[in-house]
């Protein structure tokens, strides 16, 4: 691993955070999914391939990672979804409310759609992805991603009220 | 002719090559019906956009995870000849910020101030020689088993070239400043030492490391050199 491989894996980790608040929403597996994945891809920076991206072989460690963990969790616990504590009484104008009520009614809607559908939203919206690359993490065709990431951007816009 | 949504949420994600998307964008703009149908690719895009700046940006666990991240690519230089291009030597103040942040937890440190040089506090050859060499974010393994990195590098305002460093063995790590004077008679001397014991968890930085910044001001630091200027202090040896 040199000192370049490092710096972008440094550059990436509030992707790979949000990624893993995504998959666990809970604040404290996501910080040990994190932390599991730093080290795999630590061990396995050997087998990446330079020049290609970077986020999506690290959200793929991440993901394989994920499913590792909830493999071993015997139950699940109780889930304290992050998103259910409210935001900060607002002291800032109505423009500012208005953005926080529309943060917080994405949110909601995220949190409704089935999970496959949350994840492709997450990849693709939230962290840029290309297609292809958002195949690549999930380890399904392109094909796959687009019709159920279409489902997924129409179930959104649905729930949002957008026209 | 009816686009269906996959193709409309390719042109609005721009997954489409340029004729196709020159093409199918002549279409749409022609067919009110399908610009209401892109638009709600395009606006839900954008509200999923608003959250990626609000969620998970920075976490307390960062500082250790990059301190971790930048000892695993320095752990790799020492067995592989080393990479042409070094990271700039100003960023290398990074790794010091984190492990600031991230040792507070347990430090049972003290730092103290060396500013009349020792007589016998000479550095072992191999130190002084990694000092006189190494560019910053690069580290050895010296032969009584500590860790070497080399942090960052100083121009006093009395002229004098200084190198921020840690060593670590286990979970002791100290952090040392070292200067010396320019010509060949130069010997490293040590400036400024802080010892911390590196310990799980995390508690919010709180100047463990302030009296480092101190001794920085007071040495007329400012900040640290860039890689050319310190590859060219290095060269002056």
């Amino acid at each position: 691993m040199d000192a370049a491989f490092g710096e972008d894996l440094i550059r990436l980790l509030p992707n790979l955070r949000r990624y893993a608040l995504s998959l666990t929403r809970r604040p404290d597996l996501a910080e040990d999914l994190v932390q599991i994945t730093v080290e795999r891809a630590i061990a396995a920076s050997g087998s990446f391939q330079p020049g290609a991206q970077l986020a999506p072989w690290l959200l793929r460690i991440a993901r394989n990672a994920f499913i590792d963990m909830t493999r071993r969790q015997k139950s699940e616990g109780s889930r304290v979804d992050i998103h259910e504590f409210p935001d900060a009484v607002a002291t800032d104008g109505e423009a500012a409310i208005e953005a926080r009520l529309m943060l917080q009614a994405t949110r909601r809607a995220m949190q409704d759609l089935p999970e496959d559908q949350r994840e492709i939203l997450h990849l693709v919206c939230i962290q840029d992805l290309s297609y292809a690359e958002a195949a690549e993490v999930l380890d399904i065709p392109r094909g796959t991603v687009m019709s159920r990431l279409s489902r997924a951007r129409l179930a959104l816009a649905q729930a949002l009220g957008l026209k | 002719m009816q686009i269906d949504d996959v193709t409309l949420m390719a042109l609005a994600d721009g997954e489409l090559d340029a004729d196709e998307a020159a093409r199918l964008g002549a279409l749409v703009a022609a067919d009110p019906e399908a610009q209401a149908r892109l638009r709600r690719f395009t606006d839900s895009r954008e509200r999923l956009k608003a959250l990626a700046a609000q969620d998970g940006v920075a976490a307390p666990g960062d500082a250790a995870l990059i301190a971790r991240i930048r000892a695993a690519a320095v752990a790799r230089v020492r067995q592989t000849p080393p990479p042409p291009a070094t990271p700039a030597a100003n960023r290398n103040r990074a790794p010091l910020a984190a492990l600031a942040a991230a040792l507070t937890a347990a430090v049972v440190g003290l730092g103290w101030w060396q500013m009349g040089a020792d007589p016998r506090g000479g550095f072992a050859p191999e130190l002084a020689a990694a000092l006189d060499s190494l560019p910053s974010g690069e580290g050895q393994m010296l032969a009584d088993g500590r860790d070497l990195t080399l942090i960052a590098s100083y121009r006093a305002a009395g002229g004098e070239f200084c190198r921020e460093f840690e060593t670590r063995q286990a979970e002791s790590i100290e952090v040392v400043v070292a200067c010396r004077g320019d010509g060949a008679t130069g010997a490293w001397a040590q400036r400024f030492a802080t010892a911390t014991i590196a310990a799980d968890g995390f508690v919010p930085a709180s100047g463990d490391l302030a009296g480092l910044d101190d001794f920085l001001a007071e040495l007329g630091a400012g900040a640290p050199l860039d890689p050319d200027q310190e590859a060219a202090a290095l060269a002056s040896r």
